[in-house]
């Protein structure tokens, strides 16, 4: 036997491990024959006497009796958790990854929900445009209009923030309480005919002219106030005609 | 006739089925084990406790996480221990020794003679010597340091130490030919320096 032979026995050697008999008795030869094997061996035995006063002194060290009482508990709560699938152990839920996936989920559609919610409310409360066509088909008559001068047949464009306390929630945005009251009459014709086709209307705009423009429209303006500026709402046909105007105050 | 102990798995089984003194045979008859390793390769009482706790709370929770077909259910139970150890001493990394009083690793991958006339342990007592080796065996480099804790301080064969370590057992025995190696030069490196500074200590500070 060599030396390098020797290195492949010597630890199984130092661990009385080497169950050949024949290659027991060779390796020792070659100890007792050759110093630095020998020096090689005693080196891995006084590192397995040192491996096994190790273990000696800690032999009896265990984990705590509190360890195992908590698992106990553990152990028990998981049981009972499992016998009763409708009890689910909160923490167990937590760490799933499956969990935190819905909960992301269904937070993305709240947001979009409540998004929409917004923008449909604050488009909806404070456009003039729809209600104008509604006042079209059934114009509504304030009982104590704010206008003198053109009391005939003018309007509120809210109404029910004024005169009427069932208003519905949704309508109340913070937005549209914050715009005062507007009063407009009712819309006049601008085209031979009379009555406006709602289905002849592309838009409603607002507009802010100089009173003496409403000549135009055959309104009687008195020259002292030919220049003071006037909010109309113009009805414009999908001809780009205007159809209709009403006053706004 | 003495009656016959039930097996691990039977034991396991039992506990399956919502036995909880199967449970309670199964975790005394291996947790002095799994916790003497624990606290081998980290050296923290603390740590042994928690990483014992973990692989019992692992058991609970995913029993059948045990493959029969693989193994025995202590290689099974060393594997997680194994896990969580690294991941306890991943943290632990934070904290630096101030003194290295067993020496920096020559890792010049020869093995370095040792002459048995120079003893380094010659004037230490027997409990000297069992705390040395504790500390040296804790400065070793991870992947030594368990092969030498399975096959020397829980006294595996080499077959069993590469069932816990999933690897090769050739693998296992090179691994502990070098931690060997390693673990001498320390030692000789501590008995110069314990003869210097016998109460030196491992003084840690936040990196």
């Amino acid at each position: 036997m060599n030396c390098n032979e020797f290195e492949l026995l010597v630890l199984a050697l130092a661990r009385e491990d080497l169950m050949d008999a024949g290659s027991r008795e060779l390796s020792l030869a070659h100890a007792d024959s050759c110093p630095a094997c020998s020096a090689r061996l005693s080196s891995e035995r006084f590192l397995m006497a040192s491996a096994r006063a190790v273990v000696a002194e800690i032999a009896e060290e265990e984990a705590p009796p509190q360890v195992e009482a908590a698992l106990l508990a553990a152990f028990r709560e998981h049981t009972l958790a499992k016998a009763s699938p409708a009890v689910i152990p909160l923490r167990n839920n937590l760490h799933s990854s499956w969990f935190w996936k819905s909960a992301a989920v269904a937070a993305v559609i709240l947001v979009l929900i409540s998004t929409v919610a917004v923008f449909w409310l604050y488009s909806s409360s404070p456009n003039p445009g729809n209600r104008e066509l509604t006042g079209l088909d059934t114009p509504v008559l304030l009982p104590e209009p704010v206008m003198p001068a053109i009391k005939p047949g003018s309007e509120s464009v809210n109404p029910p923030d004024v005169t009427s306390p069932q208003v519905s929630s949704r309508h109340r945005s913070p937005r549209r309480k914050s715009v005062p009251a507007e009063v407009v009459t009712q819309f006049y014709p601008l085209v031979e005919g009379g009555d406006i086709d709602s289905e002849q209307v592309s838009q409603v705009v607002r507009v802010e002219l100089p009173a003496s423009a409403l000549s135009a429209a055959g309104v009687l303006v008195g020259p002292d106030v030919s220049t003071v500026p006037v909010k109309a709402d113009v009805v414009l046909g999908y001809d780009g005609l205007a159809r209709a105007i009403r006053f706004v105050r | 006739m003495t009656p016959t102990l039930p097996s691990d798995a039977q034991l396991l089984q039992l506990m399956s089925a919502g036995d909880d003194s199967a449970f309670a045979t199964l975790y005394r008859r291996n947790q002095g084990l799994v916790y003497r390793f624990a606290l081998l390769m980290s050296g923290s009482a603390n740590i042994a406790e928690e990483v014992t706790q973990e692989v019992f709370m692992m058991l609970i929770r995913k029993p059948h996480g045990f493959d029969p077909a693989r193994g025995p259910l202590l290689a099974y139970l060393y594997g997680v221990a194994r896990n969580h150890v690294y991941t306890f001493l991943k943290r632990e990394r934070a904290y630096v020794p101030l003194v290295n009083e067993v020496g920096e690793v020559e890792d010049d991958g020869r093995l370095a003679s040792f002459n048995v006339q120079d003893d380094p342990f010659g004037n230490c007592t027997r409990n000297e010597v069992i705390k040395l080796v504790r500390r040296a065996v804790l400065t070793l480099p991870l992947r030594y340091r368990e092969v030498v804790v399975l096959c020397d301080f829980q006294e595996m064969s080499y077959a069993e130490a590469a069932a816990v370590l999933d690897c090769a057992i050739g693998t296992v025995n090179s691994r502990l030919h070098r931690g060997h190696a390693l673990l001498l030069k320390k030692l000789r490196a501590a008995g110069e320096v314990d003869s210097a500074t016998p109460d030196s200590q491992v003084m840690r500070c936040f990196a």
